[in-house]
C-alpha cells in the first residue's frame, strides 16, 4: 500500500499535466462558473416600448416599466417593424406595445390589451420579461379598478417556496460546480490509470501493490479521493457562502453527499478504464456519461417532465442523485430520509470496479496490453 | 506538394485515425441525438399538486376543478390540514400548493376580495413558473365568472364581466418559440458547441499525435487553408445533418434560411479549425486534447450567454467568453436560424467572426512556424 502511495506522489510531482488538473483546474474552473452567476437575477433586461397611445394612462405604464428591476426601456420606436428588427438584432428581448386609444378604451371599460411581443427564444430573459411585464400593468389596472369602484372578486397571492427572492442564479451556480468537480474526477482517475496502461508502466504499478490489482488501484486512488473530497466540500462551503445560501436541512448529509459523487466517479472511472483498457476510449466513453448528465439531472428541466429513455437514464446517474440531494438539504429542508435514498444510489459506483478486477489484473500483468492509443 | 493533395492527405488522415473519427463523426452524431432527449416533452405538464381546501364548500370545487382543468397541473389530493402540505412538496411529490382559505364562499357572496394562496416550488424555476401559471389562469377564469353573475344579478349587461375582472390585460404573443418549449430553447445552442467541441478535441488529437510521432504537418500559410478545408468540408456536411436530420427527428421551429446560416457558420467554422490547429501544438499528447475540452464544454455554454443573458457577467468574463468562437457562433446561429434575422441584423457577429478567424489563422501560423513551443505533456 505504502509504496503504491510513495510511487504516486512521486509521479503526480513529476507531471505538470496533473499540476493542472488536480489543483488549478478544479480552483479555476468553479470560480469562473461563480462569477458568471454573481447577480442572482436577471435585472435591467433591454425591452423596446412602442406608445400608439401617448395618453396619461400610457405614459403610467411607461412609469410603471421603468421602476420594474427586471427590465430597462432601451428605447421606443416608430413601428413595430422597426422594433421586431432590434429583438433579431440582440438588442431588445421583447416590444411592448401601447394600442391607440388604450386611455380612452379602460375610461369607457372595454378591455384593452398590451401587447407583449416576447422572445421565447432566449426563454430565461424572456420569463423574467413576462412576469416583470405582467405585473406592471396588473399593478396599473388594479388601481383603474379601485377608481371606478372594481376590484377582481378572487386573487392568487403568489409564494415562491424555498426561494422568495426566484433567484435562479445561485441555484444553478452550485450544481453546475458541482457538475465541473465530477467532471474532473471522472477525468483525473481515468488519467492516473490509463496512462500506466498507455505508458507501460503499469507492471511496475503492480509490483509495488505487492502483485495485489486491488491493492493496487486503492492505494492509486486514495489521495485524489482524500483531495477532491476535501477540495468539493471546501468549494461548497465557500460556494454557499458567496451566493449567499444557507442550509436548510442536514449540512453533514450534503457534504457527506459530495464524498460519496467523489467515491462513485472515481469508481466509474476505475470500472471503464478496466473494462475498456484504454485511456483515450475510456475517456471518449467517460464524456458520453458526464458531460450530458447535467442536462439529465433535473436541475433545469425537472425530471417529473422527462419522458422515456431519459426518465431511467436521469434515475441512473450518480450526478443526478448528488444534485437531488444537494436541493433538498441546502435549500429545501427536506427529510433527512430523501437524502440517504440519494446517498444509497451513489454506493452501487463504488462498488462498480469489483466487477471489472479480474480484467484490471490482467491489463496490470499482460504487457500485450500496454501501449492502446 | 499542391494545396489540393495537402487537402486529400489531411482528410485521409483525419478519417483514418480511429480516435479522430470516433470523435468528429461519431461523437457529434451521438451527441446531436442524445442531447434533446432529457427535454424532449418541451414544456412540463400534469404537475401534481396539493389542495388545501379549507372551505369545503361549492365554490372551492369549482375552482378545484378549473384548476385541475389546467394542462400544468393535475390535482394529487385534496386535504383540509395545511401542515402536511409542504411537506410532499419538500420532498418532491408535489410541486405546488393551492390554498383556499376557510370562508372562501361566504367571502365571495358577501362580495368581499378573496386571496387564495398559489405556492410553487421555487428551488426549480420550472416547476414553479409552470404550477403557479396554472393557478393563476384559473383563478382569473373563476374571478371572471363571478363578476358575470354578479353583473348579470344586478341587472347589467354581462358583456363588461371581463373588463371589471381586469380592467387592463396583457396579450402574451409569443416570438420564435410557441409554448416556451425547453428543447427549442437550449438545443440549437447546444448544437453548435457539440460542433465546436468534438472539432477542436479532433483537430487537437490531429497536431499532439504528429508530435508524439515527431511528424510535422505542412505549415505554410496556403498550406494550413488546405488543410482547413478538409475540416471545413466535414463541418459543412455534418452542418446540413443537424438542419436536414436533428431539427426534423425533434421537429424544432426554424425561421431562416439555410444559405444565410451557412453564411454566418463559414466564418465561425473557420475561427474553429484555427483555433485547433493553434491549440494542437499546445498538447503533447492526444487524450489531453480530449480532456481539456471534455472540462471547458461547460464553462462555454455559460460564457456564451445563452442561458444567461451576457449583460449580467462581470465585464472581464464577457471578454474571455468573447475569444470562444461559439459565443459569437451561438448567438448568430440562433439570431438566424430560430428568429429569422437577416444578414444585415446579423452584420455585427459576422463581422466579428471574420476577425477571429483571421487572429486564429495568425496564431496557428506563427505557432506552428516555431518549432516547439511550450508544451503540456
Amino acid at each position: 500500500m505504502r509504496a503504491v502511495l510513495v510511487r504516486e506522489w512521486r509521479r503526480f510531482r513529476h507531471t505538470p499535466r496533473l499540476w493542472l488538473l488536480v489543483i488549478v483546474a478544479p480552483i479555476l474552473l468553479p470560480t469562473i462558473l461563480l462569477t458568471v452567476f454573481a447577480e442572482r437575477t436577471p435585472s435591467e433586461l433591454p425591452i423596446a416600448v412602442l406608445d400608439y397611445d401617448n395618453s396619461p394612462l400610457s405614459r403610467q405604464i411607461i412609469r410603471a416599466l421603468d421602476a420594474a428591476p427586471g427590465v430597462q426601456i432601451e428605447r421606443y420606436r416608430a413601428d413595430l417593424e422597426a422594433a421586431g428588427s432590434a429583438v433579431r438584432r440582440g438588442e431588445v428581448f421583447a416590444v411592448v406595445a401601447l394600442p391607440p386609444d388604450l386611455n380612452r378604451d379602460v375610461l369607457r371599460g372595454q378591455a384593452p390589451r398590451v401587447q407583449l411581443y416576447d422572445n421565447r427564444q432566449m426563454l430565461t430573459a424572456g420569463n423574467v420579461i413576462m412576469r416583470e411585464v405582467r405585473t406592471a400593468v396588473a399593478t396599473v389596472g388594479a388601481g383603474i379598478g379601485l377608481r371606478q369602484g372594481v376590484f377582481p372578486p378572487v386573487r392568487t397571492e403568489n409564494h415562491p417556496l424555498f426561494n422568495p427572492g426566484l433567484d435562479f442564479g445561485r441555484f444553478l451556480a452550485l450544481p453546475l460546480m458541482v457538475t465541473l468537480l465530477h467532471i474532473l474526477v471522472v477525468v483525473v482517475t481515468i488519467d492516473v490509470t490509463g496512462r500506466e496502461l498507455r505508458e507501460g508502466t503499469a507492471g511496475a504499478w503492480l509490483q509495488a501493490a505487492g502483485d495485489r490489482p486491488w491493492v493496487a488501484l486503492v492505494a492509486k486512488l486514495a489521495l485524489y479521493f482524500v483531495w477532491f473530497s476535501l477540495l468539493g466540500v471546501l468549494a461548497l462551503v465557500i460556494g454557499a457562502r458567496l451566493l449567499g445560501l444557507e442550509v436548510r436541512g442536514s449540512a453533514g448529509l450534503w457534504l457527506g453527499g459530495w464524498v460519496g459523487l467523489t467515491a462513485a466517479c472515481i469508481g466509474l472511472g476505475l470500472f471503464l478504464t478496466g473494462l475498456i483498457g484504454n485511456l483515450r476510449m475510456a475517456t471518449s466513453v467517460a464524456s458520453v456519461i458526464v458531460s450530458p448528465a447535467f442536462a439529465y439531472s433535473g436541475m433545469t428541466f425537472p425530471a417529473q417532465a422527462m419522458e422515456g429513455f431519459a426518465v431511467l437514464w436521469s434515475r441512473l446517474l450518480p450526478l443526478g442523485h448528488y444534485l437531488n440531494l444537494q436541493a433538498g438539504q441546502m435549500v429545501m429542508g427536506a427529510p433527512a430520509a430523501s437524502g440517504f435514498m440519494h446517498l444509497l444510489w451513489l454506493l452501487p459506483f463504488v462498488g462498480l470496479p469489483l466487477l471489472v478486477l479480474a480484467r484490471w489484473r490482467r491489463l496490470m500483468s499482460n504487457p500485450d496490453l500496454w501501449g492502446a492509443r | 506538394m499542391s494545396a489540393w493533395r495537402i487537402f486529400i492527405d489531411e482528410l485521409r488522415a483525419a478519417l483514418s485515425d480511429r480516435g479522430v473519427v470516433i470523435v468528429i463523426l461519431g461523437a457529434s452524431v451521438f451527441y446531436a441525438l442524445f442531447y434533446p432527449l432529457p427535454y424532449q416533452s418541451q414544456v412540463a405538464i400534469e404537475l401534481p399538486v396539493i389542495v388545501v381546501d379549507q372551505d369545503r364548500s361549492a365554490s372551492s370545487r369549482d375552482l378545484i376543478r378549473r384548476v385541475s382543468a389546467t394542462e400544468q397541473i393535475r390535482i394529487e389530493r385534496v386535504i383540509s390540514e395545511p401542515r402536511a402540505a409542504e411537506a410532499r412538496v419538500r420532498d418532491m411529490r408535489a410541486a405546488g400548493i393551492l390554498q383556499i382559505p376557510p370562508d372562501f364562499e361566504r367571502d365571495i357572496l358577501r362580495r368581499q376580495p378573496v386571496q387564495v394562496g398559489a405556492y410553487g416550488n421555487a428551488a426549480f424555476p420550472v416547476l414553479y413558473s409552470q404550477v403557479v401559471t396554472g393557478m393563476v389562469n384559473a383563478v382569473q377564469d373563476f374571478s371572471a365568472e363571478i363578476v358575470r353573475e354578479r353583473q348579470l344579478a344586478d341587472g347589467r349587461p354581462p358583456l363588461l364581466a371581463d373588463t371589471l375582472a381586469e380592467p387592463l390585460a396583457v396579450d402574451l404573443r409569443e416570438l420564435y418559440n410557441p409554448d416556451g418549449g425547453y428543447a427549442n430553447y437550449i438545443v440549437p445552442a447546444v448544437l453548435v458547441l457539440i460542433l465546436q467541441q468534438t472539432f477542436l478535441i479532433g483537430i487537437g488529437m490531429m497536431g499532439a499525435g504528429r508530435r508524439e510521432q515527431g511528424v510535422r504537418a505542412a505549415h505554410g500559410l496556403v498550406d494550413l487553408l488546405a488543410r482547413a478545408s478538409a475540416y471545413l468540408l466535414l463541418l459543412a456536411l455534418l452542418l446540413g445533418f443537424y438542419l436536414l436530420v436533428v431539427y426534423e427527428i425533434f421537429d424544432f421551429p426554424r425561421f431562416g434560411r439555410v444559405r444565410d446560416v451557412y453564411v454566418l457558420m463559414l466564418p465561425f467554422f473557420l475561427s474553429v479549425i484555427f483555433l485547433g490547429l493553434a491549440l494542437g501544438q499546445l498538447f503533447r499528447s492526444r487524450e489531453t486534447a480530449l480532456q481539456t475540452m471534455l472540462l471547458l464544454s461547460l464553462p462555454a455554454v455559460f460564457l456564451a450567454g445563452f442561458a444567461w443573458p451576457a449583460g449580467l457577467m462581470p465585464t472581464p468574463l464577457v471578454w474571455l467568453g468573447q475569444l470562444i468562437p461559439s459565443t459569437s457562433g451561438i448567438d448568430g446561429f440562433v439570431r438566424i436560424y430560430q428568429m429569422g434575422a437577416s444578414l444585415e441584423e446579423v452584420r455585427a457577429t459576422l463581422i466579428q467572426l471574420w476577425l477571429m478567424a483571421g487572429a486564429y489563422l495568425l496564431l496557428a501560423w506563427s505557432t506552428s512556424r516555431s518549432g516547439e513551443p511550450a508544451a503540456v505533456s
